[in-house]
């Protein structure tokens, strides 16, 4: 036997025979139940002594899977014998506890086969706790360390725990929610199944209805989603080119500042934007009332529906478009076009024969991107739908309105699902193989040539007014909220921020009275607490992909990518559906939040990972390895302090994005666990405009420092290139011979 | 000189890897003895690094035993060897300094702190970098940042040290004074050192043996004289500086002569076990002597090419038996293009080789 499985067994043993095995009510983080009545009280006991004390005799069985592990006393690791135990336990002890968790749930058996078969039972069994969850965790590493015994990845115990662990989280967090959205969606109002309710859900005039055509009614929502994603892909497409190629291939001045504009949507919380179009364009809006007064055009609600929320997914999504185009269009080898003015071919000729056909991949997967982030935003289409109901909205309705149909939730959930997973599907099958990568390691001299003269002009003419306009936006968000009603009082007042932030002295202290102190408060420490998770998981997933063979890699890196494809709002429901009922009981908690944000953002963990992971070369680790390094310290010494950049950008965007999203987060927030995106929210639909602005803004200045404080902490990486001669290298330098 | 050397042999017996259904090192057996330099030669793709890294652990055996000293390390993975690498690409971590680099090995290996500095130390004595332990690699030159490699495997004092390509990032001159410096060390320590490389030369300068690989097999195994002077087949006396390639036919053999004819000049030439019928010579290009008085009978030629090269002069010479390639070391007075030459081949250097 050795140390990591003796670990293993002690943190096992402590999970049964120690720790309450039930979750507590009071909370993942709440210890009062150590004072009242541990460990004898059924609430609280250990699942031995459950076993016992409440007659849970079903519990007893794991005790005999945490004993096989002491069979290996005197074993040796390549010992057949040491293998086989080690699977069987651990097996053996994950399939029992998870069998149990499902069929015996809140009120005795969960299958009514089981009740007559056995009879009815008297004990009820609540979701998972400490207990089980370190328990659980026990077994699973036996199953790794069984397998690293056998010899998979050359024994490597800590490889194979890694990616067991990934698999077992991706399995419980992502996969197992989305099962339960097609089981729901197959399931009738009484809760049983039955596949023809499907059918008559899923065929719903509401979802594919094409009323619009004809006549003045209102298509089905996944016309319109697909409508607007097109739409919006295209556009932001093309602008993103625009703003590309004003960088890169022009000698426009502010260059810089248009870098930055396109940070600040990703900062912005989706609706925000949408609120600022209000402001501008509403009713009430400025450029409304300006052209009613002078033009006498009279102030409409044109703006809310597809016009709004077309603008408004353009601006936010646009710069996606451009990140993703700057790198292709700076990709492409200055040589190339170099090579094709020395054949006599004009700027013109260039740019239309080398550079645009070379860029052809990175305009698919910027549109692809926009297609997606636009069938996901949920946002922008509550603030201002209208009656352009689309999918991610209408599974909002379905599930939190006067409706609270499920079934019809989960079957909008799945047709948007199809949509996005078509889309990311694409994406990978088409684009994976077909990159055109023309960056090589050899460092290319060269410029890139600059634009003929009239697309210079249309792209300024494209690019520069809509960077005018984002800047207004921004301009507007921070005005709105020091005016006293928009669109009626302008004048200038203070009092939103002190609603929203005001503290004052009382008996106790201060007293944070202001009412958004709440949210943000939670806001901040789920994000604060999710964002290190995120990275964490994600560099790890991302040095399994990269850096380690196995069998199953293909699936395994879908399986981490695939809540990438999940809009937000399927995410939402499918947790309600998933984790409302024991085994695994996790809403109302703070809990589920901070699980949701980490598998909601951890692909983008992964790629910051992977791209700065091929980065290092592979004779790196391998060189810690020939030195005597286990994997596990070659991760931690050499790889870790290499991918200092990679772990900034996935730290500053979990935690971003944690305070930003919306969509899955408005299913799972509770009266203890306001976000402060649904509180914002909460306060739009109550027409209080100068609050959520308030709000907001000082959610973006909040994660601006935060981003300085993040990059400032976690420091700069400390070594200083050489050209060549290098450990680090160029991936596409790095040689395979023989 | 603290640094001691715990040389063991190493043996493959019959090792096969296999990525999928491409085959990189086919059946290969051989053992390196412990204390010697063995050199693995061949073109890119032939299975040579492969091999090294089995030998690493850095890559897993498909079937077959491979043994360090006396133990069998066919599954054992790489940290749990007692071997060491030195990088083509050197593989320094960028983010430590010279000093941290070269004691790695000993932390991770779980070495009181108080000893690891000092051991570091005497390998960079070892190399000659003593002082610049608090650099950091990318301030170092490509030269230093090898012998950093070097000293970082060399500290572990391991049972086998290897090399990979470790010369091929550096300009030719401090690639020759770099050879030499390893072959020192080597010799010193008493160190068993498996060495790859493409360069022929260099396996020639550095190596004990030389084992010579070709498509995923071993061609020829031997001391570097001996392969040079009597190449098993075609692909290693090509491969192992140049030759001449040439049709020949055995009229007769009598005991361990060989009577030969090329062209219809008549050789005497080591039959090296073969029979009468038609065979091949490999004629080193140093082995042909030309001359353009008239001297009669013999193999007569035309000089097509020649090329000045400072030392000698490269001829290529157009020939009843083929296209010759010929270096003379006659930079003095040279032979001009087209002359009319006669063709003589010197006992060494020309060899039978099976068809």
């Amino acid at each position: 036997m050795n140390r990591t499985v003796a670990l293993w067994l002690a943190v096992g043993w402590l999970g049964f025979a120690i720790l309450p095995w039930y979750a507590i009510e009071d909370g993942f983080w709440v210890f009062e139940w150590l004072l009242d009545g541990y460990p004898l009280d059924s609430d609280y006991a250990p699942g031995v002594l459950q076993a016992v004390v409440d007659d849970k005799i079903w519990l007893a069985p794991i005790s005999l899977f945490l004993l096989l592990p002491l069979g290996l006393f005197g074993r040796a690791r390549n010992d057949p014998f040491f293998a086989n135990l080690l699977l069987i336990s651990g097996i053996g002890g994950l399939a029992y506890v998870g069998l149990q968790g499902f069929t015996i749930g809140i009120d005795g058996w969960e299958f009514s086969t089981l009740e007559q078969l056995f009879g009815p039972l008297g004990q009820r069994q609540f979701g998972l706790g400490y207990g089980a969850l370190l328990t659980s965790a026990a077994f699973l590493f036996f199953l790794t360390q069984g397998i690293a015994a056998r010899g998979a990845i050359n024994g490597d115990v800590f490889v194979v725990g890694s990616i067991g662990l990934v698999i077992a989280l991706v399995g419980i967090f992502i996969l197992f929610p989305v099962i339960q959205i097609l089981l729901s969606a197959l399931k009738n109002d009484a809760g049983l199944y039955e596949p023809s309710a499907f059918v008559v859900k899923f065929f719903d005039k509401k979802i594919w209805g094409l009323g619009c055509l004809s006549s003045n009614v209102s298509c089905g929502a996944a016309w319109n989603s697909l409508f607007l994603a097109v739409t919006v892909g295209a556009g932001t497409t093309t602008l993103g080119l625009a703003f590309a190629l004003v960088v890169t291939r022009t000698r426009f001045r502010a260059k810089k500042l248009i870098r930055a504009l396109t940070v600040l949507p990703i900062i912005t919380p989706p609706f925000v934007i949408g609120l600022a179009i209000i402001l501008l364009f509403g009713r009430s809006g400025s450029v409304t009332q300006f052209a009613s007064d002078l033009l006498g055009i009279p102030a409409g609600r044109w703006i809310y529906g597809l016009p709004g929320i077309w603008f408004a997914q353009m601006l936010a999504f646009t710069p996606i478009a451009f990140l993703v185009l700057i790198g292709v269009v700076e990709g492409i080898s200055p040589s190339m076009e170099e090579a094709a003015q020395t054949l006599r071919a004009d700027r013109w000729t260039t740019f239309a024969t080398i550079s645009l056909p070379l860029m052809r991949p990175g305009l698919a997967n910027a549109f692809l991107l926009g297609f997606i982030e636009s069938m996901a935003d949920f946002g922008n289409p509550l603030v201002l739908g209208g009656n352009y109901d689309v999918l991610s909205t209408e599974i909002f309705f379905a599930i939190v309105g006067a409706q609270n149909d499920q079934g019809r939730a989960a079957v909008l959930a799945l047709v948007l699902l199809g949509f996005t997973l078509s889309a990311f599907y694409a994406q990978r099958r088409w684009l994976g193989k077909k990159s055109y990568t023309t960056v090589t390691g050899k460092g290319d001299s060269g410029a890139h040539p600059y634009l003929p003269k009239r697309l210079t002009w249309l792209v300024y003419g494209t690019a520069v007014p809509w960077a005018v306009l984002t800047v207004v936006i921004y301009v507007m968000i921070v005005f709105g909220g020091f005016v006293e009603t928009w669109g009626r009082d302008h004048s200038l007042t203070l009092r939103h921020y002190i609603s929203a932030f005001s503290i004052s002295s009382g008996d106790g202290g201060l007293l944070w009275t202001g009412s958004a102190w709440n949210s943000f408060g939670t806001t901040m420490i789920i994000a604060g607490v999710s964002a290190p998770l995120t990275a964490a998981i994600g560099l790890v997933t991302a040095y399994l992909l990269v850096r380690q063979r196995f069998a199953g890699k293909n699936a395994f890196e879908f399986g981490t990518m695939l809540s990438f494809a999940i809009p937000g709002t399927v995410i939402g429901v499918s947790y309600v559906l998933a984790f409302n009922i024991p085994p695994i009981e996790l809403t109302g908690t703070g809990v589920i939040l901070v699980i949701c944000f980490i598998f909601r953002n951890m692909p983008v963990g992964v790629r910051a990972g992977i791209a700065s992971m091929s980065q290092l070369d592979k004779s790196l680790d391998e060189a810690s390895l020939t030195l005597g390094a286990t994997s596990f310290m070659t991760v931690r010494k050499v790889i870790l302090p290499l991918l200092r950049p990679a772990i900034v950008a996935a730290l500053v965007y979990s935690f971003v994005r944690a305070i930003t999203a919306i969509s899955a987060v408005i299913f799972l927030v509770s009266a203890n666990y306001d976000m402060a995106t649904s509180y914002i929210i909460g306060r739009v639909e109550n027409n209080d405009y100068g609050l959520a602005i308030a709000y907001s803004s000082v959610l973006i200045l909040v994660m601006l420092a935060a981003i300085s404080l993040v990059q400032l902490a976690v420091g700069e990486r400390r070594i200083k290139r050489r050209s060549e001669n290098s450990g680090v290298k160029m991936p596409a330098a790095e040689s395979k011979t023989a | 000189m603290k640094i001691a050397s715990k040389a063991a042999s190493v043996s493959f017996d019959a090792v096969t890897k296999a990525f999928g259904a491409v085959v990189a090192v086919d059946q290969v057996s051989f053992r390196v003895e412990a204390g010697s330099l063995v050199t693995l030669l061949g073109p890119s793709g032939c299975g040579k690094t492969t091999t090294l890294r089995m030998i690493a652990g850095l890559e897993m055996a498909s079937n077959g035993r491979i043994l360090i000293g006396d133990q069998d390390v066919t599954s054992l993975p790489a940290t749990d060897r007692d071997v060491s690498m030195v990088f083509q690409s050197y593989a320094l971590f960028p983010h430590m300094t010279v000093l941290e680099n070269v004691s790695y090995g000993l932390r991770v290996s779980g070495m009181a702190k108080s000893e690891v500095g000092g051991r570091a130390e005497d390998g960079l004595a070892l190399v000659g970098l003593k002082g610049y332990g608090d650099r950091l690699p990318s301030e170092l030159s490509g030269g230093q940042q090898q012998r950093v490699a070097v000293a970082r495997a060399l500290v572990l004092e391991p049972q086998v040290l290897l090399f990979d390509e470790p010369l091929s990032n550096l300009d030719a001159k401090l690639r020759r004074r770099v050879r030499e410096e390893i072959r020192e060390i080597q010799q010193n320590l008493g160190l068993t050192s498996v060495y790859v490389t493409h360069d022929q030369e260099e396996a020639l300068a550095v190596s004990d043996r030389i084992i010579v690989m070709n498509q995923a097999r071993i061609a020829q195994e031997g001391s570097p004289r001996e392969l040079y002077d009597e190449p098993a087949d075609l692909f290693v006396a090509d491969f192992i500086g140049d030759a001449n390639l040439v049709d020949a036919e055995i009229l007769a053999v009598d005991g361990p002569d060989a009577e030969v004819t090329i062209g219809g000049i008549e050789l005497k030439l080591p039959a090296r076990g073969m029979e009468r019928g038609p065979a091949r010579i490999a004629i080193r290009p140093q082995a042909i002597g030309l001359a353009v008085q008239d001297s009669g009978d013999g193999l007569r030629g035309v000089v097509r090419k020649a090329t000045y090269l400072g030392s000698h002069i490269e001829y290529s010479v157009e020939t009843p038996i083929g296209e010759l390639f010929v270096i003379d070391g006659g930079v003095v007075q040279p032979i001009p293009r087209e002359s009319d030459v006669s063709v003589r081949l010197s006992h060494q250097g020309v060899t039978l080789i099976r068809s």
